[in-house]
């Protein structure tokens, strides 16, 4: 499924050198594709933020009065349900890399790229990070941008796990699927 | 293959009946906590004091009886391209590219495999409510290489260890469903919100559809149907199933 990319300017490079040696080694490569974040690098705490509207809704979640409405990637939006012709937006859980939730005696567990993160939620506005742990939930994009087909630049696992990926500029990238 | 799942589900069969003798309670937990419901397209779901998690290919269980000291308890390979988990009872059911399984959950919150029915390669959810698994299969996504379905199926479970798939039902473009009693509500895409009654399993009847946007998942409890779409978040009360209310919708 990836394969290592050999860079068009360097296969110029030999068609020219088994040809005539009078070729010139074409441009870098520079093209739109997908960069590796790795753990370390991102911020991965947990906040509450005030209500904001919701761009793309993910997941959703009912506790008590409340629905969740997950913005993957980004974090939780929760709406005031007591009345359900009017949910309100009370607020916007910050939860950095997150896809999904669950709750249980007002302590929400999300998962944080790698991590999952216990949070006390019994007041939304100030919600707390209780507990961690950490590097135990394995994602397919560990290695590869999931989802997502050109190039990317290949992952260093001397740096470390890769938690996300943005899209980016690229100079010779070496890796694509 | 074949043979394997036979092996598996015969392990569990044994594991089953070591804490059956529990009536589903099991030891140390307490059954006080208020958890939370989860939409059909859901990773992560909470069983008394467990935390069950899955990703791409492997079923976590995270001891979160104490938040604060949370415990990774197990972690195993279920298989590729494992999409949702939904619980009932003791109950796992994991819904994934290529079938969904069931898992059942043994002493000290350990899940391990009873059955798995297999179908076409595509995306499925699968929800239960004990006496029955409903699954969703649809193509036309990513995930989706090799089949061409989209069909609403119903299995009967009344041995966990060999479901009996007993209703097909063709569907425009399928994805999150719940049930609530008799009633079954299937997201269809660009073709909205299915209400079934499913009285009859083996006959499901359309009894109607709310159209004019794009569902992708639902919750339906205590007569509200919670629905996710692309362009709001719909509530419907279905006091009345064959003409729901809609009462907000909050448009993004």
């Amino acid at each position: 499924m990836i394969k290592c990319h050999i860079n068009i300017a360097y296969l110029w490079f030999a068609v020219c050198l088994l040809g005539l040696f009078s070729c010139q080694v074409e441009e870098e490569l520079v093209i739109d594709g997908w960069k590796p974040i790795y753990q370390g690098e991102a911020d991965l705490t947990v906040s509450s933020l005030a209500a904001q509207p919701v761009g793309e809704a993910g997941k959703i979640y009912k506790y008590g009065p409340y629905i969740l409405v997950g913005e993957t990637g980004l974090g939780i939006h929760v709406f005031d349900n007591t009345d359900p012709s009017n949910p309100t937006g009370i607020a916007f859980i910050n939860v950095p890399l997150n896809e999904d939730m669950a709750i249980r005696n007002d302590v929400m567990f999300v998962d944080i790229g790698r991590d999952v993160v216990a949070v006390d939620v019994s007041d939304w506005a100030n919600v707390q990070e209780i507990g961690r742990l950490s590097g135990i939930y394995n994602r397919s994009d560990a290695l590869y941008p999931e989802g997502q087909f050109g190039y990317f630049e290949c992952v260093d696992t001397s740096r470390g796990v890769v938690v996300d990926w943005v899209s980016e500029e690229l100079v010779n990238p070496k890796c694509r699927r | 293959m074949k043979l394997s799942y036979v092996i598996s589900g015969l392990l569990g069969l044994v594991l089953l009946g070591c804490s059956s003798n529990d009536i589903g309670i099991l030891p140390g937990v307490d059954s006080g906590g208020v958890i939370g419901t989860g939409g059909s397209l859901a990773r992560f779901t909470i069983v008394q004091n467990n935390l069950y998690a899955v990703d791409n290919t492997t079923l976590t269980t995270i001891d979160i009886a104490n938040p604060i000291q949370m415990i990774l308890q197990n972690q195993q390979d279920v298989g590729f391209g494992i999409e949702t988990i939904f619980p009932f009872d003791n109950t796992l059911f994991i819904g994934s590219n290529t079938g969904a399984y069931i898992y059942g959950i043994g002493g000290e919150g350990i899940p391990s495999e009873l059955s798995f029915f297999e179908h076409a390669m595509a995306c499925d959810p699968v929800v239960s409510d004990g006496d029955y698994a409903y699954v969703t299969i649809r193509s036309g996504r990513a995930c989706d290489f090799l089949g061409d379905a989209n069909i609403l199926e119903i299995y009967d479970i009344a041995s966990l260890e060999n479901p009996v798939q007993i209703t097909e039902v063709a569907m425009n473009n399928p994805r999150g469903l719940s049930v609530d009693g008799d009633l079954l509500f299937v997201c269809d895409g660009n073709q909205g919100l299915v209400v079934f009654d499913v009285t009859d399993r083996t006959n499901p009847v359309v009894l109607t559809r709310e159209m004019g946007f794009e569902a992708n998942d639902v919750i339906a409890q205590n007569n509200i149907a919670l629905v996710v779409s692309p362009d709001g978040i719909r509530q419907f009360d279905y006091t009345d199933p064959t003409s729901l209310t809609e009462l907000s919708n909050l448009a993004l």
